[in-house]
């Protein structure tokens, strides 16, 4: 994309992106409408013309095919009509939440089915045989849905339930290696997108409870007997706000351990189904509640993961903890999946994997996870490693977005001040505290006097005086009421100290700062819009402006001693283009290069160690963002590497160089989460 | 069982179009209409039209989206008036929290241009060119009606930065 979104532009994406698309949108149009030989709406002038068949099938679905629904229905297939795989096709599965994922022993594979697939409902069957995903296409099968639950018994793996395009499912499916087959129990479950699924031990068929309305009513407990469900009456149940439920190869048992959506008194138990009956366990520890978590058994202990930020522990946007039977153990992986997905052990060698929803697909080692077959291999070109690796620190900042972030080049530190602790980056409400990484982990230095608190300030190292300098951000005003600041603080490594120079820069909305190495000053471009930029110095104690016979947009810049200097890269300017531009002999000079990153919501800082401006683009609200990911900035190009990890996409993360070590990225927010994650790219 | 080497198509087919950009064209009906029903209704029927449309326009994968909204667009214009951005303030709750609420009762007061402008924009990212050949306008009078829909409807709800 060339025109990146704005601010504004980016705010209402997110709303809009927060909006689920309708599981109707996924139909497979049965009834496609004709076209009607109904005169057609007057033209207009457009250059993306529709063909008069449209406008005759618009006008024959606006005006006459009313009947709501009517392309929404599924063609329906005949019940008990087996599915024939057609083809093995080698591949990676589409990127989806909810699908369902089962190991097959008795095929020695893992079978995954549908899920959300982003744009719809999947209908897709695909295997994992230990290395690979193949697509097993078939002529027919189980309709599209999200949020079916499987398990393997004896006959095959059994798939049941799910949200589809017309709601909530019922029906029960059979996989026996080639086929799918529509079972006809005489009792059925009641439909549920929320059932869970799971081989009791003891009989060796499928065990499967399906929650009811209420979070805490108790489940009621299912078995399959090979050709029936047979309900499984027991004293106590657990709560209908289970989340996940597996197997137990440690203690041949069934174990189910209930969410958050869970009354608090309920939420994070374990509990146990062994001989016909359910049990609550009570560990010395638990995992702490979670909404999603994924569970499945590797290396003969059930391991629970979970991408959902952890509370008792806020650094760790990820969790794993492993159950040996009577206890919980938490784990600190130094490399974790990005996010939970669907999970099942791998029959061909007993380990757990799990597939994200962006496709990736995750082996659990026994201590750490490891990432087994990515989504898409990196081009030739690009470097195959995983620069991106996660740090756990033991303590960590509290989650914000539009933090400040600045290497303190004279402590080889790291300094983080401030941000917006809204899920949203709003203002208010903000945050004031200082925080410092050493290069192993993160310190608050509480210091008084200190800037008032504030998110989107800028700051600078100032090599000539050895202190880092902020300037600007939005916080509040002795009334309570927003403002632009428009202060200069320094920072000396151990003390803040607001400067009071002669003049200062107006406070305005748009700001980007950094050190002109070549001119050994601070340079600081901003401006009231991204149109409207102005450039001032710094030069230890007195703002100046300056006046370049060019100004481009305000930009992002950066320090790059070896790939230009001082580098803006710099949003849409006149021409709709993202630009980068070098400042030199008090001008902004446009540099001609290849790639254009996109430039909405960016993390950016220099690598010093590589000579080269990095550049990560987490945000994209519109869900059509082939270009967002890493960029790196050589001085003649910028290239987009395609590493096999990388941190989950956001907007408003922290980033800067990291001493010796590389890049620091902070936080952000995905606009449903905010983050307190760090990441190091070497 | 038969094992087969996967050969990539002339160009997606209409399923995979569906798959990936249904999500789009409900988030432009959605803001084209306001109302959480009638926007899934008439995503429907786009889609619908689309389908019987695609094998002849093929648009091909370039011009994939822009010409999947632009049938949108067609599809939006033709719905009765009733449904085109009369949503009543408050009139309507759509689960998706009061903030996307809020915004969308702005946008219902909105000029439709301004509005399918800010829909297009945002709800699938397309550049300012190709919404002007959407609607009929230069890239230049594309950008100034989001901005102006836009400036309406973060009013009250928008973020500093």
């Amino acid at each position: 994309m060339t025109d990146p979104l704005d601010p504004d532009e980016r705010w209402f994406a997110h709303l809009l992106a927060s909006i689920p698309a309708p599981a109707s949108l996924d139909s497979r149009s049965a009834a496609t409408p004709a076209p009607a030989p109904a005169a057609p709406p007057a033209p207009r002038r457009r250059a993306i013309r529709v063909t008069p068949l449209v406008l005759a099938v618009i006008v024959a679905v606006v005006v006459g095919t009313v009947g709501a629904g009517v392309g929404l229905l599924l063609p329906r297939r005949e019940a008990g009509t087996p599915a024939i795989v057609t083809a093995v096709v080698p591949g990676m599965p589409p990127a989806r939440t909810e699908g369902a994922m089962a190991a097959d022993p008795g095929r020695n594979r893992v079978l995954l089915f549908g899920g959300n697939g982003g744009g719809g409902l999947l209908g897709d069957t695909w295997s994992w045989d230990g290395h690979r995903w193949s697509h097993e296409v078939l002529s027919s099968g189980p309709p599209p849905r999200a949020s079916a639950t499987m398990a393997a018994d004896a006959d095959g793996v059994l798939l049941y339930g799910g949200a589809g395009p017309v709601g909530l499912l019922g029906d029960t499916w059979r996989w026996d290696g080639r086929a799918w087959t529509l079972e006809h129990p005489r009792i059925a479950p009641p439909p549920s997108a929320a059932a869970l699924m799971a081989v009791d031990p003891g009989s060796k068929r499928a065990l499967l409870v399906v929650p009811d309305a209420a979070p805490a009513a108790p489940v009621s407990t299912w078995g399959w007997d090979g050709h029936d469900w047979v309900r499984r009456v027991t004293a106590v149940a657990p709560p209908s706000c289970a989340v996940a439920m597996a197997d137990d190869p440690a203690a041949a048992r069934v174990l189910l351990v209930t969410g958050r959506s869970c009354p608090a008194a309920l939420a994070g138990a374990t509990w146990s189904w062994h001989d016909g009956g359910w049990s609550a366990l009570h560990p010395a520890a638990s995992p702490p509640a979670q909404e999603r978590p994924a569970l499945g058994a590797g290396h003969g202990r059930l391991v629970l993961f979970s991408g959902e930020p952890d509370p008792s522990h806020s650094c760790a946007a990820r969790l794993t903890w492993t159950w040996d039977g009577t206890t919980w153990t938490s784990h600190q992986p130094p490399v974790s999946p990005p996010s939970a997905g669907a999970v099942a052990t791998d029959p061909t060698d007993g380990r757990l994997i799990l597939l994200t929803p962006m496709g990736e697909t995750w082996r659990w080692t026994g201590s750490t996870w490891e990432l087994g077959e990515a989504a898409a291999p990196p081009p030739q070109g690009t470097p195959p490693a995983t620069p991106w690796v996660e740090r756990t620190p033991s303590s960590c900042p509290p989650a914000r977005t539009g933090a400040t972030i600045v290497t303190d080049e004279a402590r080889h530190q790291v300094l983080l001040f401030g941000g917006s602790s809204s899920v949203l980056g709003q203002v208010p409400p903000v945050l004031g505290d200082t925080w410092i990484w050493d290069g192993s982990g993160w310190a608050e230095r509480r210091t008084s006097p200190s800037p008032p608190g504030r998110a989107y300030a800028v700051a600078a190292w100032d090599a000539v005086h050895g202190v880092v300098v902020l300037f600007g951000g939005q916080g509040l005003d002795d009334s309570g009421a927003p403002v632009d600041y428009d202060a200069t603080w320094t920072w000396n490594g151990s003390a803040w100290k607001r400067q009071s120079p002669k003049g200062a820069p107006p406070g305005l909305r748009f700001a980007s700062m950094a050190w002109d190495p070549d001119g050994r000053t601070v340079i600081l471009v901003t401006g009231a819009s991204a149109q409207a930029a102005q450039t001032w110095s710094w030069d230890g104690s007195s703002w100046k402006q300056l006046h370049p016979h060019t100004t481009p947009p305000v930009g992002a810049l950066v320090t790059a001693p070896g790939a230009g200097g001082l580098v803006m890269v710099s949003a849409a300017g006149a021409d709709g283009q993202a630009s980068t531009w070098r400042w030199g002999g008090g001008d902004w000079h446009r540099v001609a290069v290849a790639g254009t990153p996109p430039l909405s919501g960016i993390a950016i800082a220099y690598e010093p160690q590589a000579h080269r401006v990095v550049l990560f683009s987490g945000d994209c609200p519109t869900g059509h963002c082939p270009n967002a990911g890493t960029w790196v900035f050589d001085g003649h190009g910028w290239t987009q590497v395609r590493p096999a990890l990388s941190p989950p996409a956001r907007v408003g993360a922290a980033m800067s160089a990291d001493g010796a070590r590389g890049l620091l990225l902070f936080g952000g927010t995905t606009f449903s989460t905010l983050l307190a994650d760090t990441w190091e790219w070497s | 069982m038969v094992v087969v080497t996967a050969t990539a198509p002339a160009g997606p087919s209409f399923e995979e179009v569906r798959r990936l950009h249904a999500a789009a064209v409900h988030r432009l009906c959605v803001v084209a209409l306001g109302h959480p029903a009638e926007a899934e209704h008439v995503a429907a029927r786009v889609l619908a039209t689309a389908a019987a449309a695609y094998p002849i326009d093929q648009p091909g994968p370039a011009r994939l989206l822009p010409w999947l909204l632009g049938v949108a667009c067609e599809v939006i214009g033709s719905a009765p008036p009733a449904r085109r951005g009369r949503r009543a303030p408050g009139a309507v709750a759509s689960g998706w929290g009061r903030e996307v609420d809020d915004a969308l009762v702005r946008a219902a007061g909105l000029e439709p241009r301004e509005r399918l402008a800010a829909g297009l924009r945002c709800a699938a990212g397309l550049e300012y060119a190709e919404i002007g050949e959407i609607l009929g306008l230069q890239a230049a009078a594309a950008r100034a009606a989001c901005a102006a829909g836009l400036g309406r409807i973060r009013d009250g709800g928008r973020p500093r930065r």
